[in-house]
């Protein structure tokens, strides 16, 4: 054979390798740069002016378009059909940092009142040493607190809400590995399990991912199914020996999970089960395991917090529409800006959801996959198990979005990436960008508080003597950080809930703070209080402020405190006892229920 | 300071007691390799810290060294039963 009939196979391979050389080093270039861009952009956002649509609206340009830059950049690389796991990752990275960690670099104080109480569990565990299953809830589930106050401990943190900050980003970047994995398992072509991936993490708006118990165990869930898919599926190349070390590694993870949280154990139940329904699990035995560790827990281990309360448990057990009631319409009410963020959830979860049921005839017409579609299917029940305070929906959502996504991404890549689909394909993922952007972040203004809030809440707190009694009108603040168990907090709407009253009234207050020594008792009320009464409709808009006025004019209150966030009041001497002699309840509390 | 003892504390009670004992499978991914002990990780290290809470005993110290038995516990096990990566057994 001639040099010349040689030549163009022995260029044109050059020519493709430096192509794909080309291609993979801008796949990890170009998020670098978009994460770079983002950083030097992001600071330029102004809070100040956030209302009701919360932090979407506020976004500089160079955020938005760090975002559409990175998600073009992803479609090119997804057209290439062959994304380096480094490629990939790079672009997750860059995601997950930029739609997960704008706000926590924006805001002065870690967001969400929960991720406050959360701290403070920790920080009584790491105080106390022990665990008094009788405080609430959370010390019947304790696991991620106690997790929390080692690590808090033993690095020698001043306070466990020192790791909280970035917790969102962190959570979600420790659910790639296992995400990828489930993908790579059940999921037809390599570019089509990228997609899955990336549509996860543009679903993923329901703000599970703070620092919180399920937070921790959604990752626990995801890697118990990930193991299953990949090592204990028949037809897979597994050793008995490897079988066995994946169905213990599950169990383990499933005893820790069984004590952190109490919904993901039945979804990880349920995600078991279906895999081994659809004949995708040769570990028959494990959803068996799984439900007995959950009686177990539930039955041993909660009996002081289930006492008394079982009833109203298992009340909602069945009762679909008080469920629906409960997730859907009670959630569209507040204002006209929050209806509308209330509006693009639904239409976020019910487009994810549609695409995903269309992704769903497509694996099982063309690949007979099942397992998909059944994990998808599987959180489903839970809905006709509790309301969870509303919040079922939401976590049904979450616990379906990995195998909702990926059968998303079926549907939108079901071959050839041509120009013009790639067009359509950028496209749907910027309208995500943007009901992401909207859903996640359209509560910002009641999720966001201030310094001066944290540091008047603190001084209160450090005045008060033990089993003394902070009433808020709203739950809505960044308290219970510290001396968690220490004192009483009462929140005003929850009583006027249970009383049957639509306003705040004076006289709910003085039961709940009358004949309490001096300093035992402050009523406060803070901006983010505010904001979360209007935004959602607790109470008619100026509701709180009136209360306030009453309390000024009233002889019966004192104001206590005032700054641009806080405003504080005790009661006068009018309502106030005598000390008690009583040392182990100076405050004259006992009996007072936290509300 | 604190910082540095922060990401050492991370790594001894969220990688190193599940490192050993996930070697029992053979991954074909690192990155699931790794999730995979941190999961387990998490897992031993709650269960350490409710046990000690839950009989009185928790101190940093307990916990620290009920989680540095446990890995020690794993290393003849691991030895064991490690089998050789995927990869390396393809031909």
């Amino acid at each position: 054979m001639s040099a010349e009939a040689l030549r163009p196979s022995f260029v044109l391979p050059a020519v493709r390798v430096t192509a794909d050389g080309f291609a993979h080093a801008a796949g990890v270039v170009v998020p670098a740069g978009v994460a770079l861009l983002w950083s030097a952009t992001v600071l330029g956002t102004d809070l100040s002016h956030m209302g009701d649509l919360g932090l979407a609206p506020l976004l500089p340009a160079g955020v938005l378009a760090a975002i559409g830059i990175l998600c073009a950049s992803f479609c090119v690389q997804l057209r290439t059909g062959r994304m380096r796991t480094v490629v990939g990752v790079a672009h997750v990275a860059a995601l997950v940092l930029i739609l997960y960690g704008t706000p926590i670099v924006l805001e002065a104080v870690p967001r969400l009142n929960v991720t406050w109480r959360h701290a403070g569990i920790a920080d009584q565990l790491a105080r106390t040493g022990h665990i008094d299953r009788t405080i609430d809830a959370y010390f019947n589930w304790p696991g991620f607190f106690a997790l929390v106050a080692t690590i808090s401990s033993l690095a020698g943190l001043d306070h466990p809400m020192q790791l909280a900050p970035w917790a969102s980003v962190y959570f979600n970047l420790l659910y790639l590995a296992p995400l990828l994995v489930i993908a790579r398992s059940l999921v037809p072509a390599p570019r089509t399990q990228w997609l899955a991936v990336w549509l996860f993490y543009l679903g993923n708006w329901i703000n599970q991912d703070y620092f919180a118990p399920q937070a921790e165990a959604l990752f626990l869930f995801l890697v118990i199914v990930a193991l299953g898919v990949r090592y204990l599926s028949p037809g897979t190349e597994t050793s008995p020996r490897e079988r066995a070390a994946a169905v213990l590694i599950s169990v383990a993870l499933m005893a820790a999970m069984v004590t952190t949280h109490q919904l993901t154990p039945l979804a990880a139940f349920a995600a078991a089960g279906a895999l081994v329904l659809v004949n995708r699990s040769r570990a028959l035995g494990l959803p068996v395991i799984f439900a007995v560790m959950v009686v177990a827990w539930v039955s041993v281990m909660t009996e002081p917090f289930l006492a008394g309360r079982i009833h109203e448990l298992l009340a909602g057990i069945g009762d679909v529409g008080r469920s629906a009631n409960a997730n859907v319409a009670e959630r569209l009410q507040g204002s006209d800006e929050h209806l509308l963020i209330v509006r693009i959830r639904l239409l976020m979860t019910g487009g994810l959801w549609a695409l995903a049921l269309f992704g769903a005839v497509r694996v099982v017409r063309t690949h007979r996959n099942l397992a998909l579609p059944a994990l998808a299917a599987a959180p489903f029940p839970l809905l006709a198990f509790q309301p969870y305070g509303g919040e079922m929906l939401l976590r049904v959502y979450l616990f379906a979005l990995p195998f909702a996504a990926a059968l998303a991404a079926v549907a939108l890549l079901p071959g050839r990436l041509g120009r013009v689909r790639s067009v359509a394909l950028f496209t749907a993922m910027m309208l995500m960008v943007g009901g992401f952007l909207f859903s996640r972040y359209g509560n910002e203004r009641i999720n966001t508080f201030t310094e001066g809030e944290v540091r008047a809440i603190d001084r209160l707190v450090d005045r008060t003597p033990q089993g003394g009694v902070l009433v808020a009108a709203t739950a809505n603040l960044p308290w219970r950080g510290t001396a968690y168990a220490d004192h009483h907090y009462v929140v005003l709407s929850r009583v006027e809930s249970v009383r049957g009253h639509a306003l705040p009234r004076i006289e709910d207050l003085l039961s709940v703070v009358e004949g309490r020594p001096p300093g035992c008792a402050h009523v406060l009320f803070t901006t983010s209080q505010r904001a979360y009464a209007e935004l959602l409709g607790v109470w008619p808009a100026g509701a709180i402020e009136r209360l306030e006025s009453q309390m000024r004019r009233s002889p019966l209150f004192e104001l206590e405190m005032e700054t641009r966030d806080v405003v504080a009041f005790k009661p006068s001497r009018r309502l106030t006892d005598e000390p008690t002699t009583d040392r182990s309840d100076p405050c004259n509390t006992r009996g007072l229920e936290d509300a | 300071m604190i910082l540095a003892r922060t990401f050492v504390v991370l790594g001894l009670v969220l990688l190193v007691p599940g490192w050993a004992w996930v070697r029992m499978v053979r991954f074909d991914s690192k990155s699931f390799e790794i999730a995979t002990a941190v999961a387990l990780s998490a897992a031993i290290s709650t269960l350490v810290s409710l046990g000690l809470l839950y009989a009185g005993l928790w101190s940093p110290p307990a916990v620290a060294l009920v989680l540095g038995l446990v890995t020690l516990a794993s290393v003849p096990v691991s030895r064991r039963a490690t089998l050789p990566s995927r990869k390396a057994s393809v031909p």
